[in-house]
């Protein structure tokens, strides 16, 4: 069965046209990736509406492929550039600018490409072993489970990515508000709709994600551009190229670093910068030479490419066995998933498996993608980071406006970008995370109807959340999440006075 | 001292509105009906109330704990870095907020003239003022003409060859 519809995936996968788009995704991502102060996740906002009126499995193979191009291409900004195209290629600049800077900047890239390459086949892997029995598992859950497992999913990511519980809880319950716009799910009455047709429907996702996470920015980098351009040393691609045997020699780091970028990839809230942090920290602790470290040690590039592309795939598993996202680029590949009217989760393996295997097969494939892309075209992208601002910006935010109207044919939309932009600008002015914020707009419909459900199901009995156990393990979990920035300065100040 | 002053004072203003946003959503909220699917369901005016008066709250949580640490802490260095924040102040602040400002007009004039002036031409002339914008913002001074006529062509072959690009290749209609 499971054989049948990997065949089945592969031959919606491997379709010229499907294969073509793909390769376009791919491309976008790696311009996104490598470009410094354009993001993954801004990457797959802009992509999102060019894939709404594709059939799933294309729109699926381009998403799949700027989430993997742009993972990846945040190494050849912090090779070249000494700047970390993605936050997850923070790590990556302390020893591949190093090495490009003493003359092998190929060796240096190629060593990058090819871990990058490694750890995205190996999360791959692990997604497609791990995901269906986890989403078979998710399918005995009832409107209880749903609604204490979406409440885990808005509280793990408030409470990590804002820094301040508050304000990730501020971020996240704004966003279920806006979820509340529109039809109420139990009754049909209208709420908060101003007797607005357009509003009938609800707040649309895409313009929320557009506004959020590209206007957003796009006005942080007009700001940041204030005064001289920053002029950076850029090395130039000389140098040996690397050779595979020298990554096949450290054969164990890769494969830990690659666990590692999994298995934090699966912590929703995680990421890839604290993936490729912890590979180099691990790397580091390993090597026979960490005195190399931070002087162009090919063993800490090594760790780090390998563990943020790693994180790719682990990222995904609780996306799409629990539609739950785990950072920010899965929040948003997910809603991209759900402009293409596919809903991650359970129901999706059960009712359209051959889309679920098709994503895993469609990971696979971008990650050959972008391996052959970048390697092959290493002098290229190196041409990429010359491309002025001036030029790029208008162009992004004119793809923003149009991706909004394209997809909906209403004006209307491309206004509700412009106040998300807005809104967004706001909160991260004054360090609001907006990943719960779009949390909030894609799992509130489905906190506020389960938890309606549930209370409604078991007569009124407000307990029944604690008394189911993994409703109550969820719970629990949630509360951890809440109160673990807490735990964790309480211990920190214990080991500060322990010390002294 | 001064600049942490100031950072804070921005960061209450900023709470001080959000609660008056959320005020009137909560407002909102409690006009709705109490409308329920049966006799144990929570309603439909539940967790819009519920959601506005948890933001209100923790925001108000917010200003007061902002105001406490401001008040404990602005004490000494009153004068030590006035006259550099004079010049960071009148310069770089406004500077920023007014970039931001001049961006979302320039996007609002981009929506407003979408319909009447179509995809390609409103597009052109959006992509040539944030190009001059840009330009300015970030060297001081407009381009040279030859580097501008470079970009009125990638300007022009972008704006009037996307529409053909999205109808064929994505199956988009754009104005």
């Amino acid at each position: 069965m499971v054989f049948d519809y990997y065949l089945q995936a592969l031959a919606l996968i491997f379709q010229p046209f499907t294969l073509i788009v793909m390769a376009m995704g791919t491309v976008l991502g790696i311009v996104f990736g490598a470009l410094p102060g354009l993001t993954a996740t801004m990457g797959i906002v802009i992509i999102i509406p060019l894939t709404y009126g594709l059939p799933p499995q294309i729109g699926i193979a381009a998403l799949m492929g700027v989430y993997c191009g742009a993972i990846s291409g945040g190494g050849i900004a912090a090779t070249l550039l000494n700047i970390p195209g993605t936050p997850s290629s923070v790590a990556t600049c302390f020893d591949a600018y190093p090495m490009a800077k003493r003359g092998e900047a190929g060796r240096a890239l190629g060593i990058g490409i090819f871990t990058s390459l490694l750890g995205g086949l190996f999360s791959a892997l692990i997604l497609s072993i791990a995901a269906p029995p986890i989403a078979r598992f998710a399918l005995r859950f009832g409107a209880a489970e749903y609604a204490s497992l979406a409440l885990f999913g808005l509280m793990i990511i408030g409470s990590i990515s804002a820094g301040s519980i508050a304000k990730g809880l501020i971020a996240g319950a704004f966003g279920i508000f806006v979820s509340t716009i529109g039809t109420d799910p139990m009754v049909g009455t209208l709420r908060l709709t101003f007797r607005n047709p357009s509003l009938i429907g609800g707040i649309s996702l895409l313009p929320a994600l557009i506004g959020l996470f590209a206007i957003s920015q796009v006005f942080e980098d007009v700001q940041s551009l204030l005064g001289d351009e920053p002029i950076h040393e850029m090395q130039k691609v000389t140098g040996a190229r690397f050779r595979f045997k020298e990554v096949f020699s450290r054969w164990r780091l890769v494969l830990i670093s690659a666990l590692i970028g999994t298995g934090v990839g699966a912590l929703p809230g995680a990421g890839g910068s604290i993936a490729s942090f912890l590979a180099y920290d691990t790397a580091k602790r390993m090597s026979k030479h960490p005195e190399e470290f931070g002087k162009g040690s090919p063993e800490g590039i090594i760790a780090s490419e390998t563990a943020n592309n790693a994180v790719t795939g682990g990222a995904m598993i609780p996306m799409i066995t629990l539609g739950v996202p785990g950072d920010s680029a899965t929040a948003v590949l997910m809603g991209g998933l759900l402009v293409q009217g596919l809903r991650p989760g359970p129901i999706l393996f059960r009712d359209q498996p051959v889309i679920a295997y098709g994503i895993f097969v469609a990971l696979f494939v971008a990650n050959l993608m972008m391996f052959v892309f970048q390697y092959f075209g290493i002098k290229i992208w190196a041409r990429i980071l010359l491309v002025k601002r001036d030029i790029l910006t208008p162009i992004i935010l004119v793809l923003c406006m149009v991706g909004a109207f394209g997809t909906s044919g209403r004006i209307f939309d491309t206004y509700l970008v412009l106040i998300f932009g807005v809104i967004g600008y706001f909160f991260n002015k004054f360090k609001f995370s907006v990943a719960p914020v779009v949390l909030g707009i894609i799992l509130g419909p489905i906190l506020e109807a389960n938890i309606r459900r549930a209370v409604h199901q078991f007569q009124g009995d407000w307990f029944i959340f604690f008394k189911r156990p993994i409703s109550l393990f969820f719970l629990l979990l949630s509360l951890f999440s809440v109160f673990w920035p807490v735990i964790k300065e309480f211990i920190n100040k214990r080991k500060v006075v322990k010390n002294n | 001292m001064e600049i942490l002053k100031v950072k804070t004072r921005s960061e209450n203003t900023f709470y001080v509105v959000f609660m008056l946003f959320m005020g009137f959503w909560l407002r909102q909220s409690l006009l709705l009906t109490s409308r329920k699917a049966s006799q144990f369901d929570t309603g439909v005016n539940f967790f819009p109330v519920a959601l506005s008066v948890l933001m209100i709250v923790l925001t108000a949580y917010l200003l007061i704990k902002n105001i406490y640490i401001a008040s404990t802490s602005v004490q000494e260095g009153k004068e030590s870095s006035k006259s550099i924040w004079e010049g960071i102040k009148s310069k770089e602040s406004l500077q920023a907020i007014g970039s931001f400002f001049i961006v979302l007009i320039f996007l609002l004039i981009y929506v407003v003239l979408l319909t009447p002036l179509k995809f390609g031409l409103s597009t052109f002339i959006f992509l040539i003022l944030m190009n001059l914008l840009i330009s300015k913002l970030s060297y001081g001074q407009f381009i040279d003409k030859k580097k501008f006529w470079l970009r009125l062509i990638i300007f022009a072959i972008f704006s009037f060859g996307l529409p053909v690009v999205f109808r064929h290749v994505f199956r988009l209609i754009l104005p």
